[in-house]
């Protein structure tokens, strides 16, 4: 593998979008290469840092978009 | 991806039956993923409420006009909805949205601590406001796809065709991204983040 198909092949399976066979593959790379090893590294911490950001809009937000979905299934339909 | 006991198409025909309950159960499951990826998008929290109320009032007026067809497919639908409220808005102010967010309506007004210690609480601070800073530099194209992968949880597949690009380009931009950010770390000496 080049180094951009590579790469690219570390973030499908950093995200689960790989196939049994090319997971093995990936792995197997990862197993044997160091650079791939930190490669593979730095794309779990990155996503790992992401991942403790958690946002959520208003209650007031939430509440009209309740109340809009209730009001149009009395409707019946929105015109 | 996640997978529930009970499916979106699911939630929807019981909505659609007279259930509300439906409806907010389906709410719930998506409101951060589609809130965090709007909001970074727009980076403005005023902008991010408004955009993904008027995001969820076209998915309600779509699903009781009998509208809505991609079956199993709710949120690369809704993340659709809400990109095309938001180049809209940005064609009619004659820009993209790429404006710097106020100070009180930024991330850090918006992100929930879920740990009561104090210097975790700091750590994480110091992280997020990082990670926020690195994220807003990166060029549109990157940033989209680090929020509609990572936040939006969509596979790269639905992110390019909601893109209108195949999947090696998306996948390259992810690439990029992710150079870009290791560059930045460096440039600015972060030490927290990675």
């Amino acid at each position: 593998m080049d180094e951009n198909s590579t790469h690219e092949q570390l973030i499908l399976y950093y995200f689960n979008e790989t196939g049994m066979a090319d997971s093995v593959m990936v792995q197997k790379e990862i197993d044997t290469h160091q650079e791939v090893k930190e490669e593979y590294r730095h794309i779990v911490e990155v996503f790992d840092h992401i991942d403790k950001i958690v946002m959520s809009p208003s209650e007031k937000t939430i509440n009209s978009i309740l109340d809009y979905s209730i009001k149009a299934l009395a409707a019946g339909h929105i015109q | 991806m996640q997978h529930y006991d009970v499916s979106d198409q699911e939630l929807i025909r019981l909505y659609l039956g007279g259930n509300p309950a439906s409806f907010e159960k389906l709410l719930k499951r998506y409101k951060s993923r589609l809130f965090a990826s709007i909001f970074y998008l727009v980076r403005d929290k005023e902008k991010a409420e408004d955009v993904f109320q008027e995001t969820f009032i076209k998915i309600i007026s779509t699903l009781n006009n009998g509208g809505y067809k991609e079956e199993g497919k709710f949120l690369p639908w809704a993340i659709r909805i809400a990109r095309n409220i938001i180049i809209d808005n940005a064609r009619v102010n004659c820009r993209m949205p790429m404006m710097r967010d106020k100070k009180e309506n930024g991330i850090m007004s918006t992100i929930r601590m879920k740990d009561d210690n104090v210097e975790t609480k700091m750590i994480r601070n110091q992280t997020i406001t990082q990670i926020r800073m690195l994220i807003e530099e990166l060029p549109h194209e990157q940033r989209e796809i680090i929020v509609l992968r990572h936040y939006a949880d969509l596979s790269f597949k639905e992110i390019a065709e909601l893109t209108n690009v195949n999947i090696n380009t998306a996948l390259g931009r992810m690439r990029y991204a992710l150079r870009n950010l290791r560059k930045l770390v460096k440039k600015k000496k972060y030490s927290a983040v990675f």
